[in-house]
Order: structure tokens, then C-alpha cells, then sequence
């Protein structure tokens, strides 16, 4: 039977774990931003950790649910905000605490569970061999996006409204999985609150002159990814955001 | 003439909540002055038609009354944009202290740990 191009993908992947001995795992910081997660963060940790993936650390983003307490139990890193600060701050205290951890590469991944953790290979190999400084995943670069066409949209205007504020072009700006060398990491300072971080480090990366790459990956859309993820209504708070940004800081 | 008595009104209430706010120390001397000045300056349009008038002719406003609506509506865009900025400072200011906080309780937590890297994992 013919595989599919995208089960030969997997296949690629699985056969990239055996490469991941050579990339030195210790030296590989995953980075999750959490809120209100506690349906499916043990998932995506456990899911992380049997791929070899030990060196976790969870930013729980002033949860009002049990998501501290769950990570808390999981061996892994948490930090925890007292108050809700938005996705973009909890990634930029990731950061923060990964420079102190000082791991040589730094990947970021959503908690809800839409990433599969076999895809950070891709991402850290092109760090690895110098290609990049900063590495993003991408849902856009498959020829048939396994993609529900509102995010699609959703996501052709942010990548858009990252052009025109910042004049970068990026298949899929609003993606969660990224990965960053230590270069970049200490590099890159998030000033962003919300989800507009995303486009913030794209602007990064111009500004800073990093090296940078897109690799194609798929997500995977639930009924619990999708619901978490982001609306119609965040969409238009994140484009007002980047103006503000944009006409505040320049 | 009702018009007139109505925005006085305003403009008085919008006076005393500025001087109020100016005592609690709420706002700066900077901003209390500009404000003063420019709600006087209403004041003074909204009874002296004459002014108001003159004022429009130069500015190639057919009607004074118009010129009372832009200048009050200039006061309003530029409270608010100073509001949006010193809110954004606030935020900015919470952003900062709930990672201060966050940073602090994790390196309380993971001290001892983080000095170990012998065994490749930062310490866990």
C-alpha cells in the first residue's frame, strides 16, 4: 500500500529520533505556556517526555483551574504568574527563566495538546546544523492544510497585518511551535502581552538579523484545540494590539 | 441659549472632577494645567459667539457653535489617548511584577537543583 506524504513524513520523523542522541537532548528546553489547561497538559507533558523530551518546563499563566497542581506532579519545571497575563507575557517569562537554565536550544509548544511532539526534530534540526537561529513551524506550507478554513482565513490576515507592520512575510505567523538557538533566545526580548507575541518575534528576527526557517508540520484539531484556540474575537483584539504596537513603540 | 447653559454645565462638572483629581495627586501638574486651559477655553467660546465666530471664519468653519464641537471633541481624543498610554504603563508595570514574582518562586524552588547539572538536566 502507498503511503500517504504525509505518513512518509512520519516515517522521516521516527527515524529522526535516533538523530536526536547526536542533537543532545539535555541541551533541549521545552517551553509551554499554559492557561486553564488542566484537561489536556499531563497529555501533551507525558506525550513529550515518552519521546525523550525531559527537560520541560510549564509557565502556568495564572490558571483558575488545577493546571499548577497537575504540572506540579509531572517532574517537570513550573512557574507559575499570580494573575493572568496572556500567552505573549508567559512566553517572555519562559524565556527569562530559560536564560537562566541556559540550554542551547529552546522550543516552544502549545498545551492543548495540537502539536504532535514528533515534529521537534524538524525544528531543532536546521538549529543544530547552523541553518537557522530561529526555527517555526508551519501549517500553511502543506499543499492541502489539515487546517479548519476559519483558521485559515484568520490566519491569512495575521500573516498579512505582520507584512504590512512589519514587513516580513511568513507562511504562518500565529504558530505556536517555534524553536529558538541560545543566540536567538538571549536576542529576543517579548514585549507583547497577548497573542500578538507571535508577530512581535518575526519582527525580531528582521530587526535582530537571525537566520530563519519554516519547516511544515501538522496540527491536530480537536474539539478541545479548537475551542482554546484562537477566535474571530482574539483575532481582531491581536490586529488592534500590533496598531497599538506599532504606533506606541514604532 | 439652553445649548449653552447645558455645555457650560458639562464643562463646569468636567472643571471640578479635574481639580478634584489634581488634590488626590491623581494627575500631574502638566496634565491638570492643559486641561484647565482647554475647558476654559471652551467655557470662554461657548458665551463670547463673537470669538467663537472669528475663530471660525479663521479656521474656515462656517458655524462658531462648530468649532465649540471640535475642540471639545480634540480634548476627548487627546484624554483618551493618554488614558490608553497610562493604562499601557500600568499593564506594562503588572507584566513585570508577575514575572519578577514567578522568576523569584521558581529559582526558590529549583535552587539547589539548578546548580546540579551533572546528570544533563539542568538539575531535575
Amino acid at each position: 500500500m502507498a503511503l500517504s506524504p504525509y505518513q512518509e513524513e512520519r516515517l522521516c520523523a521516527v527515524s529522526d529520533i535516533q538523530k536526536i542522541e547526536l542533537l543532545k537532548m539535555k541541551d533541549i528546553l521545552i517551553l509551554i505556556p499554559a492557561y486553564n489547561e488542566e484537561k489536556s497538559i499531563c497529555q501533551v507533558v507525558n506525550g513529550l517526555k515518552s519521546r525523550g523530551y525531559d527537560n520541560i518546563l510549564v509557565v502556568d499563566d495564572g490558571s483558575n483551574d488545577r493546571t499548577f497542581e497537575m504540572v506540579h506532579r509531572l517532574n517537570v519545571y513550573v512557574a507559575r504568574h499570580l494573575l493572568n497575563r496572556g500567552a505573549g507575557n508567559a512566553t517572555a517569562t519562559g524565556f527569562a527563566i530559560a536564560k537562566i537554565l541556559d540550554p542551547e536550544i529552546i522550543v516552544t509548544f502549545d498545551a492543548d495538546g495540537q502539536h504532535d511532539a514528533s515534529d521537534i526534530v524538524k525544528l531543532i534540526g536546521p538549529i543544530k546544523r547552523g541553518e537557522a537561529d530561529v526555527v517555526i513551524s508551519s501549517r500553511m506550507l502543506a499543499k492541502r492544510p489539515a487546517m479548519p478554513s476559519r483558521r485559515i482565513i484568520y490566519n491569512k490576515i495575521a500573516n498579512l497585518a505582520t507584512f504590512i507592520f512589519y514587513g516580513f512575510s511568513v507562511s504562518d505567523t500565529q504558530s505556536g511551535l517555534k524553536a529558538f538557538s541560545r543566540k536567538a533566545f538571549n536576542a529576543i526580548e517579548i514585549k507583547s502581552a497577548g497573542m500578538e507575541f507571535c508577530s512581535e518575534i518575526i519582527a525580531k528576527i528582521k530587526e535582530k538579523g537571525l537566520k530563519f526557517k519554516e519547516v511544515s508540520v501538522r496540527s491536530i484539531y480537536t474539539d478541545y484545540s479548537m475551542s482554546k484556540g484562537q477566535s474571530f474575537v482574539t483575532g481582531v483584539e491581536t490586529f488592534f494590539r500590533l496598531v497599538l504596537n506599532k504606533v506606541l513603540r514604532g | 441659549m439652553g445649548f449653552q447653559i447645558l455645555w457650560s454645565t458639562l464643562i463646569v462638572f468636567a472643571i471640578i472632577r479635574l481639580l478634584i483629581q489634581f488634590h488626590k495627586k491623581h494627575i500631574s501638574l502638566f496634565s491638570f494645567s492643559f486641561f484647565l486651559l482647554a475647558w476654559s477655553l471652551v467655557l470662554l467660546l461657548n458665551w463670547n459667539n463673537a470669538l467663537l465666530n472669528k475663530i471660525g471664519h479663521i479656521l474656515g468653519i462656517e458655524r462658531g457653535a462648530t468649532v465649540l464641537v471640535y475642540v471639545a471633541l480634540f480634548i476627548l481624543f487627546y484624554y483618551v489617548f493618554i488614558s490608553m498610554v497610562r493604562f499601557r504603563k500600568i499593564e506594562q508595570d503588572i507584566d513585570k511584577l508577575a514575572r519578577k514574582s514567578a522568576i523569584e518562586s521558581f529559582l526558590k524552588s529549583y535552587n539547589t537543583d539548578l546548580t546540579d547539572k551533572k546528570n544533563g538536566r539542568f538539575g531535575i
